[in-house]
Protein backbone atom coordinates (compact mmCIF):
# COMPACT_ATOMS: atom_id res chain seq x y z
CA UNK A 1 0.00 0.00 0.00
CA UNK A 2 1.23 3.37 -0.67
CA UNK A 3 0.92 6.31 0.81
CA UNK A 4 1.87 9.92 0.10
CA UNK A 5 4.25 11.66 1.93
CA UNK A 6 1.94 14.17 3.62
CA UNK A 7 -0.40 11.22 4.62
CA UNK A 8 0.18 10.62 8.56
CA UNK A 9 0.71 6.69 7.92
CA UNK A 10 3.45 7.38 4.91
CA UNK A 11 6.76 5.12 5.76
CA UNK A 12 9.99 6.30 5.30
CA UNK A 13 11.59 3.23 4.46
CA UNK A 14 9.38 2.35 1.70
CA UNK A 15 11.13 5.62 -0.29
CA UNK A 16 14.43 3.96 0.50
CA UNK A 17 12.84 0.59 -1.08
CA UNK A 18 12.36 2.55 -3.79
CA UNK A 19 15.00 4.59 -4.46
CA UNK A 20 17.17 0.88 -4.15
CA UNK A 21 15.18 -0.64 -6.91
CA UNK A 22 15.62 2.74 -9.05
CA UNK A 23 19.34 2.49 -8.23
CA UNK A 24 19.29 -1.65 -9.07
CA UNK A 25 17.89 -0.93 -12.26
CA UNK A 26 19.74 1.58 -13.51
CA UNK A 27 23.10 -0.32 -12.38
CA UNK A 28 21.59 -2.95 -13.86
CA UNK A 29 19.69 -1.94 -17.14
CA UNK A 30 19.11 -4.66 -20.63
CA UNK A 31 21.19 -3.28 -23.08
CA UNK A 32 19.81 -1.66 -26.14
CA UNK A 33 19.03 -3.63 -29.13
CA UNK A 34 21.52 -3.78 -32.00
CA UNK A 35 21.13 -1.06 -34.86
CA UNK A 36 19.99 -4.18 -37.37
CA UNK A 37 17.49 -5.19 -35.03
CA UNK A 38 16.52 -1.19 -34.92
CA UNK A 39 16.55 -0.92 -38.71
CA UNK A 40 14.42 -3.76 -39.17
CA UNK A 41 12.00 -2.79 -36.70
CA UNK A 42 11.96 0.58 -38.85
CA UNK A 43 10.90 -1.05 -41.85
CA UNK A 44 8.72 -3.04 -40.43
CA UNK A 45 6.66 -0.08 -38.99
CA UNK A 46 7.26 1.70 -42.47
CA UNK A 47 5.22 -1.37 -44.06
CA UNK A 48 2.75 -1.58 -42.03
CA UNK A 49 1.71 2.12 -41.84
CA UNK A 50 1.91 1.74 -46.00
CA UNK A 51 -1.14 -0.59 -45.81
CA UNK A 52 -2.52 -0.50 -42.43
CA UNK A 53 -4.88 2.44 -42.62
CA UNK A 54 -7.11 1.70 -45.73
CA UNK A 55 -7.25 5.28 -47.94
CA UNK A 56 -10.40 6.99 -48.37
CA UNK A 57 -12.80 5.16 -50.83
CA UNK A 58 -13.77 6.68 -54.02
CA UNK A 59 -16.39 5.40 -56.42
CA UNK A 60 -14.83 2.54 -59.11
CA UNK A 61 -14.64 3.92 -62.52
CA UNK A 62 -16.60 1.23 -64.05
CA UNK A 63 -19.55 2.34 -61.86
CA UNK A 64 -18.93 6.08 -62.76
CA UNK A 65 -19.13 5.15 -66.89
CA UNK A 66 -21.92 3.55 -66.02
CA UNK A 67 -23.99 5.90 -64.54
CA UNK A 68 -22.77 8.51 -67.30
CA UNK A 69 -23.93 6.14 -69.90
CA UNK A 70 -27.32 5.77 -68.37
CA UNK A 71 -27.37 9.33 -67.78
CA UNK A 72 -27.27 10.05 -71.79
CA UNK A 73 -29.70 7.16 -73.05
CA UNK A 74 -32.09 8.73 -70.39
CA UNK A 75 -31.44 12.14 -72.16
CA UNK A 76 -31.50 10.80 -75.65
CA UNK A 77 -34.60 9.34 -74.58
CA UNK A 78 -36.24 12.22 -73.28
CA UNK A 79 -35.39 13.91 -77.23
CA UNK A 80 -37.00 11.45 -79.08
CA UNK A 81 -39.54 11.14 -77.25
CA UNK A 82 -40.49 15.02 -77.58
CA UNK A 83 -39.61 14.46 -81.36
CA UNK A 84 -41.94 11.42 -82.03
CA UNK A 85 -44.86 12.74 -79.59
CA UNK A 86 -44.89 16.92 -79.86
CA UNK A 87 -47.56 16.55 -76.98
CA UNK A 88 -44.77 15.51 -74.65
CA UNK A 89 -42.80 18.82 -75.51
CA UNK A 90 -45.94 20.82 -75.62
CA UNK A 91 -45.45 21.62 -78.79
CA UNK A 92 -48.24 19.67 -80.81
CA UNK A 93 -50.92 21.63 -82.21
CA UNK A 94 -54.39 20.95 -81.11
CA UNK A 95 -56.27 18.23 -82.96
CA UNK A 96 -58.70 19.20 -85.19
CA UNK A 97 -61.59 16.16 -86.19
CA UNK A 98 -63.20 17.00 -89.21
CA UNK A 99 -66.12 15.29 -90.30
CA UNK A 100 -66.68 13.77 -93.77
CA UNK A 101 -69.25 15.48 -96.09
CA UNK A 102 -71.75 12.89 -96.73
CA UNK A 103 -71.56 11.56 -100.39
CA UNK A 104 -74.19 13.56 -102.87
CA UNK A 105 -76.80 11.80 -104.27
CA UNK A 106 -76.06 11.88 -108.28
CA UNK A 107 -78.78 14.29 -110.03
CA UNK A 108 -79.83 14.88 -113.08
CA UNK A 109 -77.06 18.05 -113.30
CA UNK A 110 -74.41 15.89 -112.49
CA UNK A 111 -74.65 14.20 -115.97
CA UNK A 112 -72.23 15.02 -118.74
CA UNK A 113 -73.26 17.69 -120.87
CA UNK A 114 -74.25 16.20 -124.34
CA UNK A 115 -72.20 17.03 -127.32
CA UNK A 116 -74.24 18.25 -130.40
CA UNK A 117 -73.88 16.26 -134.01
CA UNK A 118 -72.84 18.32 -136.42
CA UNK A 119 -75.67 17.48 -138.37
CA UNK A 120 -77.70 18.92 -135.90
CA UNK A 121 -76.13 22.67 -136.21
CA UNK A 122 -76.75 24.92 -138.35
CA UNK A 123 -74.04 26.95 -138.67
CA UNK A 124 -74.68 30.58 -139.59
CA UNK A 125 -71.36 31.82 -140.11
CA UNK A 126 -68.67 31.58 -138.84
CA UNK A 127 -64.72 32.85 -139.89
CA UNK A 128 -62.75 29.98 -141.56
CA UNK A 129 -59.79 30.62 -139.83
CA UNK A 130 -61.48 30.00 -136.35
CA UNK A 131 -64.00 27.21 -137.72
CA UNK A 132 -62.28 24.33 -136.27
CA UNK A 133 -62.63 25.64 -132.70
CA UNK A 134 -65.63 24.71 -132.86
CA UNK A 135 -66.69 20.97 -130.81
CA UNK A 136 -69.28 19.19 -131.77
CA UNK A 137 -69.70 14.85 -132.63
CA UNK A 138 -68.25 14.54 -136.18
CA UNK A 139 -65.34 15.54 -138.18
CA UNK A 140 -64.11 19.40 -137.44
CA UNK A 141 -66.16 22.21 -139.33
CA UNK A 142 -63.66 22.90 -141.83
CA UNK A 143 -61.01 20.39 -141.34
CA UNK A 144 -58.71 19.58 -144.48
CA UNK A 145 -58.77 21.99 -147.31
CA UNK A 146 -58.89 20.52 -150.46
CA UNK A 147 -60.17 21.55 -153.51
CA UNK A 148 -61.80 19.15 -156.34
CA UNK A 149 -59.70 18.43 -159.95
CA UNK A 150 -61.29 18.19 -163.25
CA UNK A 151 -60.76 14.59 -162.67
CA UNK A 152 -62.80 14.59 -159.69
CA UNK A 153 -66.21 17.01 -161.29
CA UNK A 154 -68.77 15.78 -163.61
CA UNK A 155 -70.58 18.38 -165.13
CA UNK A 156 -73.97 16.69 -166.09
CA UNK A 157 -76.00 19.83 -166.87
CA UNK A 158 -76.24 24.04 -167.16
CA UNK A 159 -79.62 25.67 -167.25
CA UNK A 160 -81.06 29.27 -166.21
CA UNK A 161 -82.38 29.33 -163.32
CA UNK A 162 -86.19 29.59 -162.99
CA UNK A 163 -86.01 32.86 -160.57
CA UNK A 164 -83.82 34.95 -161.87
CA UNK A 165 -84.23 37.11 -164.92
CA UNK A 166 -80.79 37.80 -166.05
CA UNK A 167 -77.77 35.00 -165.50
CA UNK A 168 -74.97 34.39 -166.95
CA UNK A 169 -73.42 31.39 -168.24
CA UNK A 170 -70.57 29.83 -166.29
CA UNK A 171 -66.89 28.90 -167.57
CA UNK A 172 -65.33 26.14 -166.05
CA UNK A 173 -61.99 26.59 -166.40
CA UNK A 174 -59.67 23.67 -166.24
CA UNK A 175 -55.54 23.57 -165.87
CA UNK A 176 -53.23 20.42 -165.63
CA UNK A 177 -52.61 19.47 -162.62
CA UNK A 178 -54.53 22.62 -160.87
CA UNK A 179 -57.98 22.85 -159.28
CA UNK A 180 -60.94 23.26 -161.18
CA UNK A 181 -62.73 26.55 -161.38
CA UNK A 182 -66.00 27.86 -162.73
CA UNK A 183 -66.00 31.43 -163.56
CA UNK A 184 -68.18 34.15 -164.66
CA UNK A 185 -66.79 35.77 -168.25
CA UNK A 186 -65.24 38.88 -167.57
CA UNK A 187 -67.70 41.99 -167.34
CA UNK A 188 -66.51 42.94 -171.17
CA UNK A 189 -67.52 39.82 -172.35
CA UNK A 190 -70.92 39.18 -173.50
CA UNK A 191 -72.45 35.72 -172.04
CA UNK A 192 -75.90 36.14 -170.39
CA UNK A 193 -78.39 33.37 -171.54
CA UNK A 194 -81.35 34.07 -172.09
CA UNK B 1 -91.92 -27.47 -152.21
CA UNK B 2 -95.81 -27.84 -152.96
CA UNK B 3 -97.76 -24.71 -153.89
CA UNK B 4 -99.25 -23.95 -150.80
CA UNK B 5 -95.94 -23.62 -148.99
CA UNK B 6 -94.28 -21.62 -151.42
CA UNK B 7 -97.54 -19.06 -151.18
CA UNK B 8 -97.08 -19.07 -147.64
CA UNK B 9 -93.45 -18.52 -147.91
CA UNK B 10 -94.16 -15.70 -150.49
CA UNK B 11 -96.62 -13.79 -148.24
CA UNK B 12 -93.89 -14.37 -145.32
CA UNK B 13 -91.12 -12.25 -147.52
CA UNK B 14 -93.62 -9.92 -147.95
CA UNK B 15 -94.80 -9.25 -144.95
CA UNK B 16 -91.26 -8.87 -143.56
CA UNK B 17 -90.11 -6.98 -146.99
CA UNK B 18 -92.84 -4.00 -146.66
CA UNK B 19 -91.57 -2.63 -143.32
CA UNK B 20 -88.30 -2.51 -144.19
CA UNK B 21 -88.58 -0.40 -147.30
CA UNK B 22 -90.96 1.29 -145.25
CA UNK B 23 -88.64 2.19 -142.43
CA UNK B 24 -85.72 3.00 -144.83
CA UNK B 25 -87.82 5.39 -147.31
CA UNK B 26 -89.45 6.88 -143.27
CA UNK B 27 -86.34 8.01 -142.64
CA UNK B 28 -84.99 10.93 -144.71
CA UNK B 29 -81.49 10.98 -146.04
CA UNK B 30 -79.04 13.90 -145.09
CA UNK B 31 -76.10 15.71 -146.43
CA UNK B 32 -73.22 18.04 -144.90
CA UNK B 33 -72.93 20.79 -146.79
CA UNK B 34 -70.38 23.90 -146.63
CA UNK B 35 -70.52 26.84 -148.47
CA UNK B 36 -67.20 28.51 -148.09
CA UNK B 37 -67.25 32.42 -149.05
CA UNK B 38 -64.53 34.39 -150.24
CA UNK B 39 -63.35 37.60 -151.81
CA UNK B 40 -61.32 38.52 -154.60
CA UNK B 41 -60.25 41.83 -155.12
CA UNK B 42 -59.12 44.02 -157.60
CA UNK B 43 -56.85 46.34 -155.00
CA UNK B 44 -55.74 44.13 -152.53
CA UNK B 45 -53.10 41.77 -152.93
CA UNK B 46 -52.92 39.37 -150.21
CA UNK B 47 -53.43 36.05 -150.75
CA UNK B 48 -54.13 33.75 -148.50
CA UNK B 49 -51.75 30.59 -148.40
CA UNK B 50 -54.57 27.79 -149.05
CA UNK B 51 -56.50 29.74 -151.91
CA UNK B 52 -53.21 30.55 -154.25
CA UNK B 53 -54.03 27.60 -156.29
CA UNK B 54 -57.54 28.56 -156.92
CA UNK B 55 -56.60 32.51 -157.49
CA UNK B 56 -54.02 31.62 -160.38
CA UNK B 57 -56.48 29.75 -162.03
CA UNK B 58 -59.03 32.29 -161.72
CA UNK B 59 -57.02 35.53 -163.07
CA UNK B 60 -56.52 33.34 -166.32
CA UNK B 61 -59.93 34.26 -167.15
CA UNK B 62 -59.43 37.56 -164.53
CA UNK B 63 -56.51 39.20 -165.00
CA UNK B 64 -57.48 41.83 -162.65
CA UNK B 65 -57.87 39.91 -159.49
CA UNK B 66 -54.91 40.50 -156.96
CA UNK B 67 -55.76 39.25 -153.76
CA UNK B 68 -57.75 36.60 -152.22
CA UNK B 69 -58.84 35.78 -148.85
CA UNK B 70 -61.60 34.13 -147.16
CA UNK B 71 -64.30 35.44 -144.88
CA UNK B 72 -66.94 33.55 -143.83
CA UNK B 73 -68.43 29.41 -143.85
CA UNK B 74 -71.80 28.22 -143.58
CA UNK B 75 -72.62 24.78 -143.07
CA UNK B 76 -75.93 23.08 -142.56
CA UNK B 77 -77.28 19.86 -143.05
CA UNK B 78 -79.44 19.35 -145.62
CA UNK B 79 -82.08 16.71 -146.69
CA UNK B 80 -81.74 14.86 -150.14
CA UNK B 81 -83.95 16.22 -152.35
CA UNK B 82 -84.97 19.44 -150.89
CA UNK B 83 -83.49 22.91 -151.82
CA UNK B 84 -81.36 25.06 -149.26
CA UNK B 85 -80.98 28.79 -149.33
CA UNK B 86 -77.25 30.23 -148.04
CA UNK B 87 -77.26 33.96 -147.24
CA UNK B 88 -73.79 35.13 -148.95
CA UNK B 89 -74.22 39.26 -148.62
CA UNK B 90 -77.53 41.17 -147.56
CA UNK B 91 -79.03 41.06 -150.68
CA UNK B 92 -77.70 37.84 -152.55
CA UNK B 93 -78.02 34.43 -151.68
CA UNK B 94 -77.22 30.79 -153.65
CA UNK B 95 -79.16 27.77 -153.40
CA UNK B 96 -78.44 24.16 -152.99
CA UNK B 97 -80.30 20.87 -153.87
CA UNK B 98 -78.93 17.76 -153.25
CA UNK B 99 -79.88 15.50 -155.84
CA UNK B 100 -78.70 12.17 -154.89
CA UNK B 101 -76.95 10.97 -152.25
CA UNK B 102 -73.27 9.20 -152.25
CA UNK B 103 -72.79 6.16 -154.34
CA UNK B 104 -70.86 3.57 -153.96
CA UNK B 105 -67.89 5.44 -155.05
CA UNK B 106 -68.70 8.49 -152.69
CA UNK B 107 -69.54 10.81 -155.12
CA UNK B 108 -72.43 12.86 -155.00
CA UNK B 109 -74.56 14.60 -156.98
CA UNK B 110 -76.02 18.47 -156.65
CA UNK B 111 -77.52 21.27 -158.39
CA UNK B 112 -76.13 24.57 -157.21
CA UNK B 113 -77.94 28.16 -158.09
CA UNK B 114 -75.50 30.94 -157.79
CA UNK B 115 -76.41 34.66 -157.87
CA UNK B 116 -76.75 36.22 -160.88
CA UNK B 117 -75.56 32.73 -162.99
CA UNK B 118 -77.00 29.73 -164.28
CA UNK B 119 -77.96 26.70 -162.55
CA UNK B 120 -75.20 24.10 -162.59
CA UNK B 121 -76.01 20.66 -161.65
CA UNK B 122 -72.77 18.24 -161.14
CA UNK B 123 -71.47 15.17 -159.11
CA UNK B 124 -68.29 15.46 -156.99
CA UNK B 125 -66.15 13.20 -154.56
CA UNK B 126 -66.68 14.13 -151.01
CA UNK B 127 -64.79 16.72 -149.14
CA UNK B 128 -63.63 18.11 -151.40
CA UNK B 129 -64.20 22.05 -152.24
CA UNK B 130 -65.38 23.25 -156.10
CA UNK B 131 -65.14 27.48 -156.20
CA UNK B 132 -67.51 29.23 -158.32
CA UNK B 133 -66.35 33.14 -159.29
CA UNK B 134 -70.12 35.08 -159.38
CA UNK B 135 -71.24 38.03 -161.12
CA UNK B 136 -71.90 39.41 -157.16
CA UNK B 137 -69.44 42.06 -155.69
CA UNK B 138 -69.85 43.91 -152.30
CA UNK B 139 -69.42 47.10 -151.59
CA UNK B 140 -66.20 48.20 -151.61
CA UNK B 141 -65.55 46.15 -155.01
CA UNK B 142 -64.47 42.64 -154.26
CA UNK B 143 -65.71 39.60 -156.23
CA UNK B 144 -67.73 37.16 -154.46
CA UNK B 145 -66.55 33.30 -154.88
CA UNK B 146 -68.13 30.23 -153.16
CA UNK B 147 -66.67 27.45 -152.72
CA UNK B 148 -69.07 24.39 -152.11
CA UNK B 149 -68.12 20.99 -150.34
CA UNK B 150 -70.86 18.07 -149.75
CA UNK B 151 -69.89 16.03 -146.79
CA UNK B 152 -69.92 13.07 -145.13
CA UNK B 153 -70.46 9.96 -147.77
CA UNK B 154 -72.22 6.84 -147.56
CA UNK B 155 -75.61 6.70 -146.44
CA UNK B 156 -75.21 10.81 -145.07
CA UNK B 157 -74.85 9.97 -141.17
Amino acid sequence: MNHSRHDPEHDPREDAELQALARLFRDHSPSDPPADAWQRTFARIEAAVGKGVPPRRSWPTYLLVGLAAAAAALVAGVMVAQERWPILAGTAEPKVVAVAPKPKEPTEDDEPFPVALASEVHILSVNPNEADRLVMQGPPVLGAFEFAFAEDIEIVGVEPSPEQKKCRKPIVQVSKGAPMVIVVPADDEDDEQP
Amino acid sequence: MTTRSSLGLGALVFVLGVPAVACDKATPKKVSVSVLVILASEKDDFVEKKLECIGKEMTKKHPKLKGFRSVDLKSRSVTIGTEETFDLTDDERATIVIKEAADKTDRVRLKVGPPLMSEITYSTPCGKFLPILTPVKTKTGEHVVIAIRVRPCNGGK
